[in-house]
Parts: C-alpha cells; structure tokens; sequence
C-alpha cells in the first residue's frame, strides 16, 4: 500500500518527466561518433530557398572537448556563417551574420541522438522603405541517427528577431505628406528599435553524408511557418512560402 | 581548437542578446506607418457598421451638397487595391459639378483595420451602400474607380443597378473569374527570382509582418516593384504610388476571396450587367496591360452601354501620371458636364 510519503510531489514529478523525456539527449555516448568533420575545421557552403535563393558560407571549428576524448558532448563546435541572398548579393548589401555553437548527444551505443545548436545572427536588409538591423537567435534540434559517416535526422527549428532597428526610407516618409486635417510638418517616422521584428518555425528532414576522402555532403528540407497574429499569410508577396530547402558541400582542413 | 572555455563564452554572449532583446530597453519604438484615423483623431472621419461591427473610416468630400435649389449629385470614388484615396484626390476638381466623396475603404489607407470575417465582397458591397446611404440619401450615385476600386464599382452596380446613375471605371482588373484566369499572367509577373522580389522575401528575415504595420510597410515593397505588374510604360522607374497607407491585409484577405491559387478565381463582379441599362465608362492606358486592348476585348461584352476611353503615354497609375487627361476623358462622360451649369 502507498503510502503520500511515496508519491513524489508534483514538482519532483515534473522534473522526473523531463529527465525521461530527456534521456536520448543527456545518455552519455559509448562508442557510437558522428560525422568525421568533429575532429577537423569544416568549411560549407550550402545554397537553396530560403525565404529567397541564398547560399550560405559557414565554418565550423571542432572544440577540443571531443578531440581530448571528455565524456558528454561529441562534435561540440563553433560556427560562424554568412548568408547572402543571390539576387541581392551584389547590390544592397543585404545579408545575415551568424555565431554560435553546436552539439550532438548520443544515445547510448547506438546511433541515436540529437543535435543541437543555437546561433546569435545579425541581420541587415535593405531596400525602397528604408535600412534596418535585426538581432536574432536561431535554434535548432536535429534527433535522428547520428553515425561516423552519415546522418538522417528530423530537421527542428525556432528564429526569432529579438529585435530590429529601422531607419525610413523617402517612400516611408512620403507616406506622412498630404494628411487631410494634420498641420504638422516636423510628423514622420521614426528611426528606431521595432520588438519582435520576425520568427520562423521550421520542421522538416536532414541528412548529411561524408564521402571519398572527407568531403560533406548535406541537404535539408521542410515546412517553414511564420507565427502571424494576423494568422497565416501565405501570400508569397506579404507573407511568406511556407518552405525551405538547400544542398551543401563542405571539407575539412 | 575550440577550447571548453570558448565555448562557453560564446553560450554567455548568446544569452546576453537574448536577455537584451527581451528586456524593455531598446528606445525609441520605430514607427512604421502613419496612424489609422480611430488612433489620430485629427484625421476626418465617419463611422460606418458594416458586417455588424461599426468601424471608423477616413474620408473626405468636395463640394457642396446643395448648389441653389439643387441638390448635388454625389460622385463616389473608389481606389485600387494596395492604396488610398490620396490617389484619387485629383477627382476633387470634380467638385464643380458634383459632391465628390473620397474615403479609404475599411482595412485600407487611414482607416480603421479590420479582421478576416469582417472583410467579404458582401461586406464590400454593404460599405458601398452605407457611404451612399449616408451622402445621397436615395438618390443613384455616380461611380468613379480605379483598377480594383473600378471592379468593386461593378460589383455594385451588378449588386444594385438602380442605385448607380453613371459609372466610370479606370482599368479594371478582370470582373469575372474566366477574365482573371485567363489574363493572369498578362497582368502580373510571378518571378520570385526577380530582385524586388528577393527584397520583399528577405525583409521576412528582419521583419515579419506580424501585425497590421509591419503588413503595410511590407505592402509598400509591392508598390514599389514596377515589374511585379505590366502596369506602366518605364517598368524600371514606375511612377510614385500616392498612397497614405497600403491595406497589406485585406489585399492578402481580398486573394483569398477570389480564389488566387494556381490559377483558378471564382468570383463574379459582372453578374447581370448586361441588363443594366447606365451608362458605362471603360478607360484604358496606353502603357498598362489593363489598357484599352483589355477593357475592349474582355469588359466591352460584359456592359450594355459602354464606351471605351484611351489614355496614351500613360500606365496604371493614371490619376497620378496625367491627371488632366483623366479629368478630361470624365468629364466628356459624366452626365452633369453634358448639361448646361445649374
């Protein structure tokens, strides 16, 4: 018979459920190793859509927490990106800079595991309506197989702009002219910080393969949703395609 | 090698943006677009109840409503999709013979924003009718509009024909799904490689268009891309939009309405105008593909009394490219200019 001492209290219990929730995360990895570029600096370049076609160059610093053979993490790394737009590339400086790190936990002995990563990105865009800055985070969970050679795993994510920093453009300010009833010419917009400027939700399916003598192969694809309380715009002008999809190759050095 | 230490640096300095960019100190707010008129109380503006819900609209009139013993025939005007009745202010010269009503039909321009069940063609056709209702009290009104205010001035007159005296309308989009379908790709370019194009799409990276303001300031993108429509005789340099405020959602509600998707519309403006026995104006630029090939080929059969009107030299954006030739070919039409001046 129990007795209330051993029924656990609903906090402990929660934190139970996240711990077994969290096994195939926190299972310290035996002897299973993911992809071969953990030990060696990657560059990769990927292209695809992505909002609008864009490539992006990263490089990805292996941490010595692997390389000195610690428990834990495998693959933990640096990465720092840079993506561009291609219609864009050469006239507008538009572009997002990203910094940040990622991991994988295995489960276990066996392939199973999640990758993880969270990124810092700054973000500029420009065009008719003016310039604006945006500072974000990306996160991304990755769960699947995770072998020496090779991954295919669910593909997870959150972007968020934390927040963006606007400065009108003469067709913004235009917009403040010729108001019936308003005598105020000094009105116009403000430059300044918008909150919560964007977020992007993605779900959708990754794979990467080594071949030959190293080189990376990977391809990712999906649903890509912008969380709108406006609700869903799909709209490919005001709103957004709900998709996203790119190839890449890298190398170790 | 990246080093445990570095590592844990770079989690630190994640954080740190995060924490940031969450907290409330990123002064001063930016602001976006001018205010909507049930916010800036300085603007002029009626209420109107429309799909039950009684929403402020900005509007304008010209002219007086009684000129000696007679009372003025009102003129309403209605603007295209993406703008406001800034555009229209050109038809106030209209007011020497007419009391002319220019307004931001609900969702666009200043007035007042509305949600996705407040906005159907029912509800389009309603707020024509209470603007009417409010301004010639019973008497048929006489209809001005541009491209898809020129298509909303079918469907009312479709709707209420004996509430319409005179109609003009300035390049209508397709009245009727079949014309829409088949002149899509005539009318609007869906490159989503073309450079405009990529700028609208990566402004999703800076700023979602998560509320009515950032949907507007998105919507201004549109306006300024001279290629996205074969409207006007300088794709690269189209002429200025002049508009308060484009209506980025009720654009986006207004496609789902017509049925936008791989292109098959249904919907039908055109319903029974053939027994209308008003007088219609067709006019048509030079420059647009909505032009006088258009209006001839597509509208002409749909209307028992139209005359075409052509504008040369000139694009979509008429009213602002030339407005005297617009007011000339009006006037030539409208039923007050062809009787001597009360």
């Amino acid at each position: 018979m129990r007795t209330r001492a051993d029924t656990p209290p609903i906090a402990a219990r929660r934190v139970l459920v996240v711990l077994a929730c969290s096994l195939p995360v926190l299972l310290p990895a035996q002897a299973a190793r993911p992809l071969e570029r953990s030990d060696r600096t990657m560059a990769l370049v990927t292209a695809g859509w992505d909002h609008t076609v864009v490539s992006e160059a990263r490089v990805i610093v292996p941490s010595a927490v692997h390389a000195s053979g610690h428990a834990g993490w495998r693959a933990p790394a640096l990465t720092l990106a840079l993506t561009v737009p291609w219609m864009l590339a050469t006239t507008s400086g538009t572009w997002k800079l990203a910094l940040g790190v990622e991991g994988t936990r295995l489960r276990g002995d066996g392939p199973w595991g999640v990758q993880l990563q969270g990124r810092a990105t700054l973000t500029r865009a420009s065009d008719a309506t003016g310039r604006r800055y945006a500072i974000g985070l990306e996160m991304g969970a990755a769960p699947g197989t995770h072998r020496a050679r090779g991954t295919l795993t669910a593909d997870l994510g959150y972007r968020l702009t934390l927040a963006t920093h606007v400065r009108p453009g003469a067709s913004v300010r235009a917009l403040w002219a010729m108001r019936p009833g308003i005598v105020a010419p000094d009105e116009g917009p403000d430059a300044g910080w918008h909150r919560g400027g964007a977020s992007q939700l993605r779900l959708g399916i990754a794979a990467a393969r080594i071949v030959g003598d190293g080189t990376l192969l990977v391809a990712r694809a999906g649903f890509a949703h912008a969380p709108n309380r406006l609700g869903i715009v799909l709209n490919p002008m005001l709103g957004q395609l709900p998709f996203h999809a790119t190839l890449g190759v890298g190398r170790p050095w | 090698m990246v080093t445990p230490r570095l590592l844990a640096v770079t989690a630190v300095v994640l954080g740190t943006v995060s924490w940031t960019g969450c907290r409330p100190v990123l002064v001063p707010h930016a602001t976006l677009v001018p205010t909507t008129v049930e916010r800036d109380l300085r603007l002029p503006s009626i209420a109107i109840t429309v799909a039950g819900r009684t929403r402020r609209v900005h509007l304008q009139t010209f002219g007086d409503s009684v000129r000696g013993d007679t009372v003025r025939p009102v003129l309403l005007a209605l603007h295209g999709s993406l703008s406001d009745h800034r555009m229209l202010l050109p038809l106030a010269a209209l007011a020497d013979r007419y009391r002319v009503v220019l307004w931001d039909q609900r969702g666009n321009g200043l007035s007042e924003r509305v949600p996705r069940d407040e906005y159907t063609f029912d509800a389009v056709v309603e707020e024509i009718d209470r603007i009417a209702d409010r301004f010639a009290r019973g008497r048929p009104v006489t209809l001005v509009g541009h491209s898809f205010g020129a298509m909303y001035a079918a469907l009312y007159m479709s709707r209420h024909p004996a509430r319409v005296r005179e109609a003009a309308l300035l390049e209508p989009g397709g009245l009727n799904g079949a014309i829409m379908g088949a002149t899509f790709r005539d009318v609007i370019n869906v490159a989503l490689l073309e450079r405009e194009v990529a700028r609208t799409s990566w402004q999703n990276e800076v700023l979602t268009a998560t509320d009515h303001d950032a949907l507007d300031l998105k919507a201004l993108l549109v306006l300024a891309n001279g290629r996205q429509t074969n409207y006007f005789c300088d794709p690269q340099r189209p002429p200025p939009a002049d508009v308060w405020r484009p209506g980025g959602y009720v654009e986006y509600l207004r496609g789902t309405l017509m049925g936008n998707g791989f292109g098959r519309f249904r919907y039908d403006f055109a319903a029974g105008l053939d027994t209308v026995d008003r007088p219609v104006l067709l006019v048509g630029a030079s420059c647009s593909a909505l032009g006088p090939a258009f209006q001839r080929r597509w509208h002409g059969p749909l209307f028992r009394r139209a005359t075409l009107a052509t504008l040369t030299g000139v694009g979509h954006r008429m009213l602002t490219e030339d407005p005297g030739a617009v007011l000339r070919v009006l006037r030539d039409f409208l039923a007050e200019y062809r009787v001597a001046p009360h």
